[in-house]
């Protein structure tokens, strides 16, 4: 027997689960072969660590409990999947609204429609905030520019 | 031992009286001090100016230099959208530059005389139709004389000025509409009279970068001439009897302005060739075939009509009563 198909047999040799003819053909080879035996003892090993482990019982309502678990795991991605799109609708809204508000009229006198208008506006907003020595035509651009928040 | 402390007492009394009495200062001749001194003082400083309009209250911070020779510089810290803007005023134009918008305004300076000349009228206004008090107090750490300026027999106040006992400069102003809300105010903070502002601060240095200028000259017109020319408008007896008078004329696009004034309210009386197209928002009232546009915020009306070929604009602070009346002595 070649190696290849030898370790992948070995398993089922160490739990004596192959015919007679094979396990001598396998227990020939290992004879032979130092790899094959040094496999052999690799999974004697592992045997032996897994027998150290404690063996658990299952509960009673232990399947309930898993397929709860599923239903509840399920439930939560749902749920979590139904927030994302609440909070994706909610800035959409939040935007839509924004640009809603860009774009009305504003409650004020709509300065910026009515440019000739704001120019007396603006020379009457002098008159009383055009303090000498307090020159602020910074002020009468920011008052003027009502609904504008940029240029 | 009780002698003793009577007299310590006494004492301690006679002098905190003392000291009131000596701070306490005519608050008229304060008043008038502070006008005189606009223009006429060294310093350098923060100033904050707010103002509510249209239901939104307007903040501006800028750094501000001053020189006694009638020279200002103004440099925008906030908005945002005016950070980087100056102002520039050398005592002969105004220079008013938007980098933002590649924009350069020039105007006439407010310190020339015509300016100068509105302005001592409107404290003749104010010393004539209102009440003036005053009272020592502390701003920025410096000794001022809060003035407060209050319609006659009304402890309403409409105008108050925190003035700085050494310098009389105006430190701070608050000013009220009728109804008590505040609707303007200004502050200087980080004060400096030391150090004079280096006079290459007030000279306009044109920018490398490309910008346009708009050139924005004030004409006034001598109040003889307009009352020759048009006596309706410059001598309206409705507002003369509610202590305004007509104290500028000059000319703007596609008409003449009347500023009329009691000194703290100020009514813009314009004559034009053609009315500006109004807002959406106006109100319209028809009575007798004509038609009103109005429009109202913050306290600041606008009213506008055409009749016998002619088209008025009013804007201000206007009572009722005024606008009805004007309308009656006018159409």
């Amino acid at each position: 027997m070649r190696c290849n198909e030898v370790k992948r047999l070995l398993s089922a040799y160490f739990d004596r689960e192959l015919p007679a003819d094979k396990s001598i053909e396998i227990k020939e080879h290992l004879r032979s072969c130092r790899s094959c035996a040094k496999e052999l003892e690799s999974i004697e090993k592992i045997h032996r660590l897994m027998g150290a482990f404690p063996i658990l019982e299952a509960g009673p309502y232990f399947e309930s409990q898993i397929i709860e678990r599923i239903e509840s795991e399920k439930r939560k991605r749902r749920f979590s999947l139904g927030l994302k799109l609440a909070i994706g609708f909610a800035l959409c809204g939040l935007m839509l609204f924004l640009i809603t508000l860009r774009y009305l009229p504003s409650e004020n006198v709509t300065l910026e429609t009515t440019p000739v208008l704001n120019t007396y506006i603006q020379e009457y907003i002098e008159t009383y905030s055009g303090h000498i020595g307090r020159s602020n035509p910074g002020l009468i651009v920011s008052v003027s520019s009502l609904g504008e928040t940029s240029r | 031992m009780k002698r003793f402390l009577i007299l310590v007492f006494i004492l301690i009394l006679i002098l905190e009286i003392s000291s009131v009495f000596a701070e306490e200062k005519n608050p008229v001749e304060v008043l008038s001090s502070a006008w005189e001194s606009e223009g006429r003082i060294n310093f350098i400083a923060t100033e904050t100016n707010g103002m509510y309009m249209g239901g939104r209250l307007n903040i501006t911070v800028s750094k501000v230099f001053a020189l006694a020779t009638g020279k200002f510089r103004r440099e925008y810290l906030f908005p945002s959208f005016l950070a980087g803007d100056l102002l520039i005023d050398d005592g002969h134009s105004s220079y008013y530059y938007q980098p933002g918008r590649g924009l350069l305004t020039v105007g006439p300076s407010l310190y020339d005389p015509q300016h100068r000349d509105i302005h001592r009228k409107l404290l003749e206004l104010i010393m004539k139709n209102y009440d003036i008090s005053g009272q020592p107090d502390k701003f920025l750490g410096r000794d001022v004389t809060k003035i407060c300026i209050s319609p006659k027999n009304s402890k309403n106040i409409l105008l108050a000025l925190w003035i700085d006992n050494q310098t009389y400069l105006i430190l701070k102003r608050e000013r009220y509409s009728p109804d008590g809300k505040l609707q303007e105010y200004s502050f200087y903070t980080d004060i400096d009279f030391t150090t004079i502002p280096n006079e290459r601060l007030f000279v306009w240095i044109k920018p490398r970068r490309d910008f346009r200028t708009v050139e924005r000259r004030e004409k006034f017109i001598p109040l003889e001439e307009t009352k020759r020319k048009d006596t309706t408008l410059i001598n309206l007896s409705l507002l003369q009897e509610k202590g305004y008078e007509c104290i500028s004329v000059k000319e703007v696009p596609r008409g003449i302005a009347y500023h009329f004034s009691d000194g703290i309210n100020n009514i813009m009386f314009f004559d034009l060739q053609n009315l500006p197209p109004m807002p959406p928002s106006v109100r319209r009232i028809t009575t007798d075939g004509i038609v009103y546009s109005y429009w109202q915020f913050d306290g600041m009306s606008g009213f506008a009509w055409s009749y016998n070929g002619r088209r008025f604009l009013i804007i201000g602070v206007i009572e009722r009563d005024i606008i009805e009346k004007i309308i009656k002595r006018l159409r």
